[in-house]
């Protein structure tokens, strides 16, 4: 070796070693900016969307019958607007029909919750008590009899307890309460005619609904 | 680095050599180290700091916010309930404030890139929510019932 080139020879060597440090500083870098774009989890997003969804399918919500039941007739805009924060955009859907939406939270988080959707239902039965009984065919909390008063009937009976009674002889229309726990057999005391009473009940359809809420803060 | 041959003097110049390639190095790495440190503490730091502040302050206020959601009791005559919470002393380094405004929970960071705000979803049972608290120590969260609907307070 001359002098000349020995004189900084270790320079190059400084250099090489700044550049991978830099090259190391740097990847890590990118490295921290991946992590901290994934940890990026909408944290408030999601703690509003749940929120209002347990609030939704709770007890006390406008929109249920009990909790996780949903009433499918107050299922509408105006009650769950009452439910719903404002200043955010949101949408809420039961089984892909938006019911309320407020802006576009497109690209918000969503919360789902499964509950029913029940529909009361008026069904006439189609009897006419010719061998004094007849099956209501799915429970019902009630039903509501019409006796003509002609019929001479004094005594119904919902599953051998007595629900009407008249020792005059019963006629008119009449609320009666029943068992939702198990099927109701109405009996009545003498063999009417044939349009002498009718029984309408209640029965309650359900289904499953899907209920989410989108929120984008 | 080290180039300790000085003993090697076929020629006086020679002297001076490592001495000035010492200090070139010195200075070169000082400047290095200067550079990055400005870079890292100027720009990519802070930026990271209030990035995880504000993830934490929105965890924070997620977490207050569900907190007092769970507190409100089922519909009954009369409750008193009292919640207490452990949330993080400090965010990034310092100390923060949470209040309740409108029905919705908000922090403020003396850093203006870190804060959150959530609104609350309870009951309409629930009349008013209140209060303040400033971190460090535990966050009390208190449901009484009054004659016209529960109160829920921030300590």
């Amino acid at each position: 070796m001359t002098l000349d080139r020995n004189g900084q020879a270790n320079l190059p060597a400084m250099a090489v070693a700044l550049i991978i440090i830099t090259t190391v500083a740097g990847v890590s870098i990118t490295v921290v900016d991946g992590a901290f774009r994934s940890a990026d989890r909408e944290a408030t997003d999601r703690a509003i969307a749940v929120a209002t969804a347990d609030r939704l399918v709770d007890d006390d919500s406008p929109i249920t019958e009990r909790s996780n039941v949903l009433a499918e007739r107050r299922v509408t805009a105006n009650r769950i607007a009452d439910s719903v924060p404002e200043s955010i955009d949101i949408r809420i859907t039961v089984d892909g029909d938006v019911i309320y939406e407020r802006g576009d939270p497109a690209q918000g988080t969503t919360a789902r919750r499964l509950a029913l959707l029940a529909e009361r239902q008026q069904i006439t039965l189609d009897t006419d008590f010719e061998h004094r009984t007849a099956t209501l065919p799915r429970r019902s909390p009630r039903a509501t009899l019409t006796i003509h008063d002609d019929s001479g009937i004094e005594t119904v009976r919902a599953n051998g307890r007595v629900v009407l009674h008249d020792p005059k002889g019963l006629g008119g229309s009449y609320d009666v309460s029943l068992s939702r726990y198990e099927t109701t057999t109405l009996r009545v005391d003498t063999v009417p005619e044939e349009g002498d009473v009718t029984a309408t009940y209640y029965p309650r359809r359900t289904q499953k609904a899907l209920v989410e809420v989108t929120v984008d803060a | 680095m080290f180039n300790w041959n000085v003993g090697d003097r076929s020629d006086g110049e020679r002297a001076m050599s490592p001495v000035i390639g010492k200090a070139l190095e010195s200075t070169l790495i000082i400047l290095y180290i200067a550079l990055i440190t400005a870079t890292l503490y100027g720009g990519t730091v802070p930026e990271y700091r209030a990035t995880a502040g504000s993830e934490i302050a929105d965890r924070t206020a997620a977490d207050v916010v569900a907190e007092i959601q769970r507190a409100v009791p089922p519909e009954s005559v009369d409750a008193e309930a009292r919640t207490r919470i452990d949330l993080p002393p400090t965010i990034a380094g310092e100390t923060y404030h949470l209040e309740i405004v409108e029905r919705t929970l908000m922090v403020s960071h003396p850093n203006p890139n870190i804060g959150a705000a959530v609104p609350i979803v309870v009951p309409d049972r629930v009349v008013t929510i209140e209060g303040a608290w400033q971190s460090g120590g535990q966050l009390t969260i208190i449901v009484r019932s009054t004659e016209d609907g529960l109160v829920v307070r921030l300590r």
